[in-house]
């Protein structure tokens, strides 16, 4: 008897549509369920994510992801704030959400910090570095 | 309570969360946050491998596992490590000063996850 051809979930081009969706939803997913953590979530006595930190880095991702970038990784610090980290070859760019305070980025090239500030969502010279 | 001298070549273990949030990386690298105090202390919690077993420290093996490094890795980096035994666990230590990013960046990169079934006596 022959089996039924199975279907890729995407289309054999990584770059597609599909694909960057995916990942967006799957980062969104991951940003939310940050929110489920209750205090000492790392049994050190991490602190919970606010919503308000949560919000902010969605936001953040949806604006990269405009721009064609990916998130490569999220995950939240004990202090209660939130990493996201954008990787392209031997660059990688960090991007820090705090509750209290303004959003930060610290970009490294291999292993080595580059440059660093305040993340500003339209920072071309900091975009075109890291796509070059 | 018996307070164990930390050589350089000892381990120390720390716990990290492996389901939500996973602090092990796409590519198997160890998240920094690892090795982050939170804001405002100067210190983090570790466990003195050779006075513990894996099933002490990780707690819930479900949520957490277990990474290693010895104790001269902390010292390069400007802190300091002792023992400071706690009433529910002996093995308890504490790693002490001016955590930078790069101070826990390079704890995280010289880290290695433990396996499940490691014995520690071995």
């Amino acid at each position: 008897m022959k089996l039924p051809k199975k279907i890729s979930p995407f289309p054999k081009n990584s770059n597609t549509p599909n694909k960057d969706i995916s990942s967006k939803i799957r980062i969104i997913n991951q940003l939310n369920d940050f929110a489920l953590l209750e205090e000492n979530w790392d049994s050190y006595g991490a602190l919970r994510i606010s919503e308000n930190v949560i919000e902010k880095a969605i936001s953040v991702v949806k604006n990269l992801y405009l721009k064609n970038i990916f998130i490569y990784y999220t995950a939240p610090s004990p202090s209660g704030d939130i990493l996201l980290e954008l990787k392209n070859k031997n660059k990688t760019i960090e991007i820090e959400i705090s509750p209290e305070s303004d959003i930060t980025y610290t970009a490294f090239k291999n292993g080595d910090e580059i440059k660093a500030g305040i993340w500003i969502q339209d920072n071309e010279e900091l975009i075109n570095w890291f796509i070059e | 309570m018996e307070i164990f001298e930390i050589l350089d070549e000892d381990y120390l273990l720390r716990r990290i969360p492996v389901d939500n949030p996973n602090y092990i990386k796409p590519d198997g690298n160890i998240t920094s946050f690892a090795f982050k105090p939170k804001k405002g202390l100067d210190e983090i919690s570790v466990n003195l491998k050779k006075l513990t077993s894996y099933r002490d420290s990780v707690l819930d093996d479900a949520k957490f596992k277990l990474v290693q490094l010895t104790a001269v890795v902390v010292r390069q980096n400007n802190l300091d490590c002792n023992h400071s035994p706690e009433p529910d666990n002996y093995s308890h230590s504490s790693i002490k000063g001016n955590f930078i990013n790069s101070a826990s960046k390079n704890m995280a990169r010289n880290s290695v996850l433990l396996e499940a079934s490691m014995d520690f006596n071995n």
